[in-house]
This record gives C-alpha cells, structure tokens and sequence, in this order.
C-alpha cells in the first residue's frame, strides 16, 4: 500500500481491519461527540451572571462580621496594591466570589450561591481553583501535574484567606492544617525522632512545596539529598570516600517524617548496615543479644552498642580523610 | 475513510473544540460607576501586644532539651514575645514578631516595605537542640583532645587505671542560628525581582566514634559550622505563562577541618600515639535554575524547569597520619548536577483529566581519582585504595488519568517508571515501575471515602562483580540495589457533619526482595491513623485522635559461605491517641491537650529457626497540657499555663553502657531519653494601638 507523495511504504498490517477504513469511520462519531461535550461543557461555564451594582459595598451590606472583613487586614484587601483584589479597578469581592448580582438581588431559598471557598464549599473544587489560578497561576507553576490537583484539592481546602494570619502560612499551626489530611505524617511527627514541626520550627513546607514541584514528592529542591542538604550542608560533599547511598538519596537509611530509632533512622544498626554490608569478618556477623554488655555471652559491644557501626565508621556520610576509605577517618 | 481524512478530522475537531472553549468564555463586564468601596474597613494605623511573663520548668535535662524547647535544665525562663505592623496611607507598612525571648528558641521578624510594590524582610531563629547532660569523658577538649599526664594505657577501658578519677561530664548537642535577609521588588508590571542572604550556625558537640582497628573511643566532638546563602533571580508573568531564573551560592565552612585525639588504648608501638578524624570539609555550591509555565487551551497547562549545579571542595587536603604531611595539595572535588524536568495536565473535559511529569537527574562525580595510602591506627601502612566516583543518571516518568464517571464516583489510573543508572556502582541500573488505581466515591452527607491500590517491582541488572567489595557475597540483596516486588494499598475516609468531622487513613505495603537468601528479605508495613473533631460553636471545639503503625523487616546474612546462616526479625510498633478541647466563655478561654505515644521495637536474631530475643525497646511519652486565659480588657489578657511531660525509653544500644562497661569501646556513657518534666508559666499579654476603621 502506498501512502503520501513520497510514496513511502505504510507500515501498517495488511490484514487489519482498518485498511478499509473501517475503524477511522467509527472514531469519526467519537470525535464529532468529543467536540460538542467542550462546547457545551465550555457554555455550562460561561453563565455565569452579572456584576453587582455597588461592587464591595453591596456585600458588605449584609457581610459586616469579621470573619468577613478580616480580609481588609490580608494582602487581597489593601487598596494600594494594584493587583489585589480590592487594588483600583479591581473587582473587589467579585474577583474571587464570581459575580454577585443574583446573589444579592435574590431572596429565599431561590438565592443563588456566588463561589465559596473551603472544604465546606458547594462550589466544585475545578471551579474554586480557577478562581484563584486566574491571578496566582504564576505562584503555581507546576499545580497542574500535582498530587493535591490530581486528588481534587482545592485551594480553599489549605487556605483560610479572609483570616488576617492564614493558619497554613505560618509554621506553628501549618503541619496541623497539613495532617487534617496527611493523617500519617502528623502521627510521625510525634515520634521519638522527628524534625521540629509540631514544635513550630519548621513546616510541612520547608521541604514540600504543596502547589508542585518538578521533583518527586512536590520537594522544593530537585533531588532529596539537595533538599536534605539546604540545612545539613556538613554532608553535601563533594567527598574523597563517598558512601554510595548517601550520594544518591538520603531516605535510603534515614525517615525524614519521624522514625522510632535515633538520628531519624529507618531500623537500628548494626541491622540497618546490615542490609547492605556483608563483608567476610565483622559486618557478617550475627549480632545477637548475647553480646551485648553484661549478658554473659562474647561480647561484641563495640559492633552492637553505643554507636554500633558509627563507633568506627563514624564518618558514614563521607570523608575527605586520605586514609578514610573506610569511613573511619 | 483515508488516514488522511482521520488527520483533517482530528485537526477540525482540535480547533473546533478550542474555538468553542474560548468563544463560550466571554467574562462578563463590569459597571464600576458605582463601585466606591465606602464600607470597605481598610487596614490603617498601627497596633502592637507584648507579652511578659515566666515559665518555670521543673525536672527539665537535657532530654527535654531534645523537644526544641530551649528548655534543657531546672530553673526559671523569661517568657518575653512583642509584635506589632503599621499600615500607612500609600500602602507602606512594617511588622515586627519577637517571640521566646529569652529562651534559645528565641526568633524574630522585622518586615517593611509597600504593598504590591516592594517588601523587604529580616528573620531570626534559634533551633536549640540538646542531647546528653550525663556524659563523661576523660578527654580535654582543645585542638586536640588529650588525656591526663597521668593516663594509663591498657587493652581495655576497665583496664585503664586512670579512668575514673579523670571522667569529667560534657554536654552533648547543638544549636542552629539562622539569619535572613530577603526582598522582593515589582519592577515593571509583569517583572518583579528578588535576592535573598541566609546565614546558618550551627554550634556545639556532637558523639564523634574513632577507631584504633578493633578499639573504639566515643569523643565528644566540638562543632562550628556556618553556611552562607546568597540567592537572586527575577520573575516575569503574563496572562497565560510565567518563567523563573534564579541563581544561588552557598558556601559551607568548618572551624576544625580535623580532630586529633590522643590514644587512650596499649598502642602497637608502645608509645603515646595519636590518631585524628576529619570533619566535614569546606564545599561551594553554586546553582542556577530556570522554571517557566503556560497555561494552554482546553484547560489544560504545562511546564518546565532546568537546572545545573556544581559542588566543589577545593580546601586543603589533610594528613594521611597526625602529624604526617597531605598526600597532595588538594582533593578537587567537583560534583555536577543536572536536573531537567517538564509537566503537562489536561482536564478538557469536566469529566476527564490527565496529568504527567518527566524528569532526568544526572550526578556526575568529576573529583580527581588517585590511589591513596591507607593506616591502620594511624600508624601502620596498608592498602593503596583508590576513590571511587559514583555517578548516577535518573529518568522519572510519571502519569494519571482521572475519570468522574458520575458526580459521586472518580475513577484513575496512574503509573510511574523510575530508572535508575549508575557509575562506579555495584549494579549498574535499577528499574522502578508501578501503577495503582484509585476510586473516590462522594455519596453525599459529607462522606469521601479514597482507595487506592497497586504494584511494584524493582529490577537490578548490570551487576559489576569487580565493583563487589573484597569479601562480600555478590548475591546480596542490597536494601536499595536489589530486585523488589512490592503490593500496597490505602483508604482515606473523611465525614464532614455540622459539628462533627471525621477524617481517617489506612495503608498497608508487602515489600519481597528476590534473588537472593541474603540481605533484606522481606518488609511489611500497616497503619492507620484518625481523627474526630467536635466543633459546635465557635467557641467551643474538640477532638480526639489515634493511629498505629507496624513495620517488620526480614533479614539473612552469613559468615563465611555463600548460604545464609543467620536471619533477624525486627518489629517496630508505634501508637499514640489524644484529646483535648478548648472552650471560649465570656473572658474566659480554657484549653486542654492530652497525648501519648508509645513506640516499641523487637529484635531477633540467630540461626534459623533459633531466633533469640533482644530486651525490647521501647519508648512512652505522656504530654498534658493546660491553659486558662483571661481577658480582664480589649487590652489586657492574663494566662496561666501548666504543662507536664513523661518519657521513658528502654534501648539496649544505651543501656548499661559506661565508660569501662564494654570490652572495646571507651564511651561517653549516653543514656536513652528520661524526663519528667512540670512547666509552670503566667504571663500577661498588652495590647496597644488603635486602626483607624479597624475591627
């Protein structure tokens, strides 16, 4: 079969169905289909009302208490700001809430709702997030291919915006916004190791950037051991003995989130070494309880106790000592 | 019907659709005449509060320490926080926080500028961290850390006669210091630039290991480290797209590139020998980076970042022996890294969205390689080794679709593939691959239930049996290197009432290391964690939470064959739950937070089917909390706050371990976590200051 003016050869099955065309002739219908769904998915969107007459003032007629009028003391409500919703020429409460004029013209129970934000929104969540992403799509740059997007997330979910402090910009109170849902992780950070998040040092945000990232995890550095290393600079190398795994991922042995043993680790050493170290002498021995201090047993405190393998190998990140290849120096 | 004409109707149906999406999208306009905003309470004027009172911890060591609370010995602490911002008239504004100031947890914020126009922002913050207050040592902290003149070497730390009578106690942990500066400034309507300096110091000891061979010494190692960052870039937005170029430098420095410390153990030549460690080396790190996003038709985005970093070590280099001359000038070391990643979604359809992302992340290691003389105890020659370069180049890609079958039921699909090759590595690549799918089912009053399962596998191919390190069984099946199947599953359950909410999450993983009998065998995690909140006035709120967690791990391992002969089963249980409520009457505002955790881990090991027991470790923390407010004024608030902690910890790592307990290991006696710590603090709370219009 020839196709096209460069009479090239097709490489397409000779025996299949579609040679005759049969199967393009009945996508045809699928895609006539496709097309009128956005159009008429596109016009459902497009009603969407008209302006009020008095634009704020019209709300703030009824809307006077201050879980409302705490916006005044956020950075959507100052007037100066020419890109803030209430900046000169600005749609005021309308830029967020859509417009309002069936709203507050109506009455009784046939009232319609404007937009409303928050988990308690009948506003569906595309709708919510649209609204925001109009002005803040540049503070969003990777939102789209994100988790929180994927799992229908709104913005309003996270953030309180009419309330002066926003309880998820500020790290005393964010990891308790973050684990309403990441229920797990707000049980990590209770651990006997953990990073200072329910202490109000850092957030959930230190190390997540929850609008998207293209890393994996929606991390705000590109690989973990650059994120780990923003802070924990002493490990970042370059080493003259480089540990394998330390070079390649943090979470290789340790829980960023929390963990039961010391120092985050995912299990104790000398078991934790043990994993990988096999080597014919100390790093393949059974390690059992007889030899820990005082049980009668050979004792093999230095490979067990303590510091376990870091009694000796202490430099396990890395050590740029011309003897360290061993990671004792 | 011709490919030809499929081609013509896809690009018709393509623009067709676009064309309806954008013409079915007129904003409506509107008539701001009469938009004046009168009733509009803009933020004017300045206000302020200063809180001044004191805590009194009593029973407080350093394992309270540990919680970041400043708060590491018995006594009394300043409880001294102010706060206060100014808005004036054109939009200029400048706020300030001091909070905990008189503890080592201390922080502050002064922020000034012009909204929409400029800001510029200096933070402070201390991060206290305590660790051990009962060590001892008989080592002299200096530049090198010495014994007494009247030291006794032996074989052993009970031998060494002069042990006890020199044990002196020092403290072990660290304090971490940040300064910021940052500012952000709106050049032109879509241009808006920023910089950023940080400094980070981070002072104290750490527990520091140095072997001599088959001995050990624990030192209490002094610390300083500080790590400069200066950051600047530019931000340019449009409408429908937006790009980011930025560029940091930051330079890590280490007061003590090395720590000499005098042999307390019978040296092999009989005299006084000295070994030394090094400490974390001087590196630079530079990194520029370039984002950008573009919103599309058909609801539909996407984006990019590139980025390039290179680490370098160019400091000297150390001594191969104490007291020897370097081997070589220098290391340089230099590290590149590359990261390149780009994202596309797409929900043209209310119904349907998809998502994906891509991404390749290269480490290429290009430090100077050499062969370097080795010693044993700082004394004796060995091996020449030369240093290995690992490298890794890593692809990512990722991707979803979601379906909402009906307004009640969401349907997906999504599936990763992350690969992994390797320089200078045991096995050159690794091959991640997993899909899952997802319901959500919205029935309606409040409830969303989520479940989510799949499957993993892991493929390691490329084995470099002359990468094997001397000794080691290539069959191992290395934690991070090695075949894995893994199957995993989760539920997410939320119920939102009037006043009541109920959130909950369960998951469960299976990991199977293949391959091999050595190594990690098999892993198993199961957790579920909830919460039940109780809101029914603004005044009044409660809740109630729990969760469990179990984690087990298989493990083989051998002496001298190719057969496992020993196998360890560890266990580690975690559970917590807690209450509390708080409760807002007339000037009185009540609070009360109770929560415990306890985490408990199992070892065994031995021969198969001879598993003999560790003691179990375990750790209990209680925390109580409670406070009563009073607000005698709008201006004037008194508050009472009692707080009592316990925790316990058994760890046989810890337990029993003295100086002279262990036959090869001279240590610092650190012990596992205990306090029972009371919190007793008043304070008052100022308010000042008046907003014009304000609330």
């Amino acid at each position: 079969m020839r196709y096209g003016s460069n009479a090239r050869t097709y490489p397409m099955n000779a025996r299949s169905p579609c040679i005759q065309g049969s199967c393009y002739r009945a996508l045809a219908p699928i895609l006539v289909a496709f097309a009128l769904w956005v159009y008429a998915s596109a016009a459902v969107s497009a009603s969407v009302g008209t302006y009020t007459e008095k634009g704020a003032d019209t709300c703030l007629d009824c809307h006077e208490d201050s879980a409302v009028t705490g916006i005044f003391r956020t950075a959507h409500g100052r007037p100066t700001d020419a890109h803030a919703p209430f900046g000169h020429g600005q749609l005021q409460c309308e830029a967020c809430h859509g417009p309002g004029d069936a709203h507050a013209n109506g009455t009784g129970k046939s009232r319609p709702s404007v937009i409303r934000f928050g988990k308690k929104s009948q506003t569906s969540k595309e709708v919510q997030n649209e609204q925001c992403l109009t002005c803040h799509a540049k503070n969003a740059a990777h939102w789209g291919a994100n988790a929180h997007a994927g799992n229908q997330v709104a913005c309003g979910d996270c953030h309180t915006l009419h309330q002066p402090k926003d309880p998820v910009r500020d790290f005393r109170t964010q990891t308790l916004v973050c684990t309403s849902c990441h229920q797990a992780r707000g049980a990590d950070a209770l651990k006997p190791s953990h990073h200072p998040l329910l202490e109000g040092k850092m957030g959930c945000s230190s190390c997540h950037a929850p609008h998207g990232s293209t890393a994996p995890s929606a991390l705000k550095a590109n690989t973990v051991t650059e994120l780990c290393t923003t802070c924990h600079a002493e490990n970042r190398g370059p080493f003259l003995w480089e540990h394998e795994p330390v070079a390649e991922d943090c979470s290789n042995c340790h829980d960023a989130h929390g963990a039961t043993q010391p120092s985050l680790l995912k299990s104790r050493p000398p078991f934790l070494c043990q994993q990988c170290h096999d080597v014919q002498g100390h790093p393949s021995v059974s390690y059992g309880p007889d030899g820990l201090s005082g049980s009668g047993g050979v004792q093999r405190g230095v490979f067990l106790q303590a510091g376990s393998c870091l009694n000796c190998h202490s430099k396990v990140h890395g050590s740029n000592h011309p003897s360290g290849s061993k990671l004792m120096r | 019907m011709s490919p030809r004409h499929l081609v013509r109707l896809i690009i018709a149906t393509v623009l067709a659709a676009s064309a309806a999406a954008l013409a079915a999208d007129p904003p409506p306009v509107a008539d701001m005449a009469n938009w004046k905003c009168e009733l509009c309470p803009f933020d004017k004027g300045y206000d302020g509060a200063v809180t001044v009172g004191v805590d009194y911890a009593s029973g407080a060591n350093a394992s309270y320490g540990r919680y970041y609370n400043g708060m590491d010995h018995q006594g009394g602490y300043a409880d001294l926080s102010a706060a206060g911002d100014y808005v004036g008239a054109e939009g200029r504004h400048i706020d300030y926080a001091l909070e905990d100031v008189g503890l080592s947890t201390r922080r502050g914020l002064i922020r000034a500028g012009t909204y929409g126009l400029y800001d510029i922002t200096l933070r402070y913050d201390g991060i206290p961290v305590s660790r051990q207050d009962a060590t001892v040592t008989p080592f002299y902290t200096g530049a090198i850390q010495t014994l007494s003149a009247g030291w006794v070497p032996a074989g052993t730390p009970a031998g060494m006669a002069a042990l006890q009578s020199n044990l002196h106690g020092v403290q072990i942990g660290t304090e971490r210091r940040t300064y910021s500066i940052d500012g952000r400034i709106r050049a032109l309507d879509r241009l808006s630039f920023f910089a950023r300096f940080e400094r980070q110091e981070k002072t104290g000891s750490q527990i520091l290991g140095a072997g001599f061979l088959t001995q050990a010494v624990q030192l209490a190692a002094p610390l300083s480290y500080t790590t400069d960052t200066v950051e600047a870039g530019v931000d340019w937005s449009a409408d429908r797209r937006s790009l980011r170029l930025s560029m940091s430098d930051s330079k890590f420095r280490s007061v003590d590139s090395l720590l000499a410390f005098q042999d307390p153990y019978l040296t092999l030549s009989g005299n006084t020998q000295f070994g030394a460690v090094s400490r974390p080396p001087e590196t630079d790190a530079r990194q520029w980076s370039l984002t950008g996003t573009t919103l599309l038709p058909l609801h539909s985005s996407a984006s990019m970042a590139i980025s390039q970093s290179e680490l370098k070590d160019d400091s000297a280099l150390l001594p191969s022996i104490y007291g020897g001359t370097p081997p070589a000038l220098a290391f340089d070391g230099k590290v590149m890294l590359t990261h390149l990643a780009a994202t596309f979604s797409s929900h043209p359809l209310a119904n349907w969205s998809a998502r994906g992302r891509a991404s390749y992340d290269q480490r290429r290691d290009d430090s100077s390689t050499a062969a370097w003389q080795q010693y044993l105890t700082d004394q004796v020659p060995s091996a020449m080794v030369e240093n290995s370069h690992y490298g890794f180049e890593r692809t990512v890609v990722d991707g979803s679709l979601d379906w909402r079958v009906f307004r009640q039921l969401s349907l997906g699909i999504a599936g990763d593939r992350r690969e992994v090759k390797r320089t200078d590595s045991v096995v050159a690549k690794t091959a991640d691959g997993r899909t899952y799918g997802r319901a959500r089912w919205l029935p309606g009053y409040g409830l969303e239930l989520t479940v989510k399962g799949g499957a993993a596998h892991r493929e390691a191919s490329g084995i470099d049996l002359s990468r094997v390190l001397l000794g080691q069984d290539p069959l191992l099946s290395i934690y991070n290197l090695s075949n894995r199947d893994r199957d995993f599953g989760e539920v997410d359950a939320t119920l939102a009432g009037k006043t009541l909410a109920f959130s909950a999450q369960m998951s469960a993983a299976n990991d199977r290391y293949g391959r091999s009998m050595l190594g990690l065998l098999s892993g198993r995690e199961r957790r579920a964690a909830g919460t039940l909140t109780w809101t029914p006035s603004e005044t009044l709120s409660g809740y109630l939470d729990g969760g469990y967690q179990t984690r087990t791990s298989t493990q083989a391992g051998r002496y001298d064959t190719h057969a496992p002969t020993w196998a360890a089963d560890l266990r580690d249980r975690y559970t917590h739950w807690g209450l509390g409520g708080r409760w807002i009457v007339r000037q009185w505002d009540y609070a009360l937070d109770y929560t415990h955790a306890q985490a408990n881990g199992d070892t065994a090991v031995g021969p198969f089917g001879g598993l003999a027991a560790f003691p179990a470790e375990t750790t209990q923390f209680d925390s109580y909390r409670f406070s009563i407010g009073f607000a005698k004024s709008e201006a004037l608030t008194l508050k009472l706050r009692w707080a009592y902690q316990n925790y316990s910890a058994a760890d046989w790592a810890y337990d029993g371990v003295a100086p002279a307990s262990l036959t090869n290991l001279l240590a610092l006696g650190a012990v596992a976590p205990q306090h029972k710590v009371n919190v007793f603090a008043a304070s008052f709370t100022y308010r000042y200051g008046k907003r014009a219009g304000g609330e």
